[in-house]
């Protein structure tokens, strides 16, 4: 019977510290022997939703805490991501977000758009000032043509 | 951030020489890429093989990049695999780039035909 596994991680609300993140998860991802295309996907996603609490809800400023902690279960990946900064914009909160216009040659905005993309379910609360985000992924790699 | 770069008779070849293009290091990417233009490259072969992670922050750069070049240049990006090639097409920027498997398939767009 294969056991559920956790890990926790915590960074600074710095960009540089975001690949350390990633590469616990990539750590996660070999003990729970993911395959390479959905660890992959699955970094993205995490990536992606890291960057956004550091940019939005901590405005770049550093010397705040971004809480990641990765769930293994036997048909899914579970990344639960949790800040104390400002909160997520009612208009975007648990909203599937389009992709922008590729033919405005866009230099950003695509963040939530490729979670929603990636992840199978995306669900944002808030509870006594901490945000969270909730990333539910089976495990099985998106084919992406 | 390493790029090298390998200057041709009618292209430059740039080679992003690290795994992971992402947010923290995207700012500077930009900054030496526009460099490179601003000292008269402008047909460029982008070669990513070497990536294995980028993100929409690296992208958005990377989108910089190629108005930086302005309508003369142009700009083919060599060697996207695995999530980064998924990263052009969920963005739907596989549209907007001309995405090659290698410098090999990116040199014959810089071929003349003479008549």
């Amino acid at each position: 019977m294969v056991e559920d596994m956790m890990m926790r991680y915590s960074i600074d609300s710095d960009l540089s510290q975001v690949r350390e993140l990633a590469a616990a998860f990539q750590s996660f991802s070999e003990e729970e022997k993911l395959d390479n295309e959905l660890t992959g996907q699955l970094e993205l996603i995490l990536v992606e939703a890291v960057n956004n609490v550091i940019e939005h809800a901590y405005e770049l400023k550093q010397g705040s805490t971004v809480d990641a902690q990765f769930e293994a279960f036997h048909s899914k990946v579970v990344i639960t991501i949790s800040d104390r900064g400002l909160p997520v914009p009612e208009a975007v909160r648990n909203t599937e977000i389009d992709m922008p216009d590729m033919t405005d040659l866009p230099e950003g905005g695509w963040g939530l758009g490729l979670i929603y993309a990636l992840a199978d379910h995306v669900k944002h609360y808030m509870v006594d000032g901490l945000n969270v985000m909730v990333l539910t992924k089976q495990r099985v790699a998106a084919q992406i043509s | 951030m390493k790029l090298n770069i390998d200057k041709d008779t009618a292209f430059s070849i740039v080679s992003i020489n690290e795994s992971r293009l992402d947010a923290s290091v995207a700012p500077e990417f930009k900054q030496q890429m526009e460099k490179i233009i601003a000292d008269g490259n402008n047909q460029i072969i982008l070669d990513i093989s070497e990536l294995t992670f980028m993100d929409s922050s690296s992208l958005g750069a990377t989108v910089a990049v190629l108005k930086a070049m302005g309508s003369q240049g142009k700009l083919i990006i060599s060697g996207a695999s695995g999530v980064v090639l998924d990263l052009f097409k969920l963005t739907r920027m596989d549209q907007v780039f001309t995405l090659v498997s290698d410098v090999e398939e990116a040199r014959e767009h810089f071929v003349e035909t003479v008549y």
